[in-house]
């Protein structure tokens, strides 16, 4: 959200029943999409949703309803379990929520744990962070370049890197025919995968051209 | 980031009845269509289905945006364009019985979006105070 539209949004919240129909509205309006999307990329009927919670197809149908829908903090806990998905309820600022609830690529359709690549691509990061500050001291940028002269600590590096990217392609594998969201990660950590083997492999050629010239 | 790219369009004759529509809300409708639109933008087209969105039958490519508030049941129409990922708002009304005429209003518009795609602005939340000329 830019600046205008908060500053906006702070003076119409300054009226109190804009801020109850604020609070209102992100959570009936939201909970409704949200429970509706969760069972349509489930595959799931409301009748085999109810089935599997234990209630009517009427109760499915009126949860997905942001007019009728009136669920009890029990209920959702049960939906999130039934998804694999967390659950947050809890009392914060006006300023904060204005934050959470800005709608974004992740904000409605939130993938079960196993699909989850949110843990992959932290793991990534800080590889990719490792070996940012490893290519650079090879290829003489760094302070450190001493304690990484040794072509197998880049060997071992590397096996390290397969590893996260076995893992990450593992994850891809399990997203195939995913949802666009999965479908942007994926892409994301194939591009992060290209850029991160050209560093690597020009820092390995530069590293072996050293080693040459001072062998010779 | 949203994934859809949300417009609206102006009147013909300049005005800018979506904005106006919007600014004439009460707390709940606003709040109502804020959280329906923001939370659609960012959904796959599969997703875009009632209760909160429903096509408009008779009417090729355009539907619906469907919230209450205040006691009152509300529709903003739109279509899908005149761009890949974009939705364009045309106009929006209180719900009656018989919207045939506000439906048909829409699709005039929505043909005016398509020959002059210069003049449709990015829909923002919430609206600037409209200008005398604007309303």
């Amino acid at each position: 959200m830019n600046l205008n539209s908060r500053q906006s949004l702070y003076e119409k919240m300054k009226d109190k029943k804009y801020r109850d129909a604020f609070v209102e509205s992100r959570i009936s309006q939201t909970l409704a999409l949200q429970a509706r999307v969760l069972r349509q990329e489930a595959g799931m009927s409301q009748e085999e949703l109810a089935k599997k919670l234990g209630t009517s197809q009427n109760a499915i149908s009126r949860l997905e309803s942001p007019k009728y829908g009136k669920p009890s903090i029990s209920t959702l806990k049960r939906y999130a379990s039934l998804f694999d998905v967390g659950l947050i309820v809890r009392f914060v600022s006006y300023s904060r929520l204005i934050d959470w609830t800005e709608p974004d690529e992740f904000s409605i359709l939130v993938p079960p744990f196993a699909k989850d690549t949110g843990f992959i691509e932290e793991e990534i990061n800080s590889i990719e962070a490792y070996e940012d500050g490893l290519v650079a001291a090879l290829l003489g940028k760094s302070s450190n370049r001493d304690n990484v002269v040794d072509p197998g600590v880049f060997d071992e590096h590397r096996q390290k890197v397969q590893k996260a990217k076995d893992q990450a392609g593992a994850t891809s594998a399990l997203l195939s025919g995913g949802s666009q969201n999965e479908g942007i990660i994926r892409n994301a950590s194939q591009v992060n995968r290209v850029r991160r083997d050209e560093r690597l492999e020009s820092a390995r050629s530069s590293l072996l051209s050293s080693a040459g010239a001072a062998a010779g | 980031m949203a994934l859809w790219r949300v417009l609206a369009c102006p009147a013909p004759g300049g005005g800018r009845p979506v904005d106006r529509f919007v600014l004439g809300l009460g707390p709940q409708a606003e709040n109502a269509f804020t959280v329906v639109l923001g939370d659609l933008s960012t959904l796959d087209r599969r997703f875009w289905l009632r209760p909160q969105f429903d096509v408009l039958h008779g009417y090729p490519g355009m539907g619906e945006i469907r919230f209450d508030g205040e006691a009152k049941t509300y529709r903003v129409f739109g279509y899908f364009g005149p761009r890949r990922l974009q939705f364009t708002l045309l106009n929006g009304y209180e719900k009656k019985r018989n919207m045939k005429h506000e439906m048909d209003e829409a699709a005039k518009r929505m043909r005016f979006a398509e020959e002059n795609e210069g003049s449709l602005y990015e829909f923002k939340f919430p609206p600037k105070p409209l200008r005398k000329d604007e309303g």
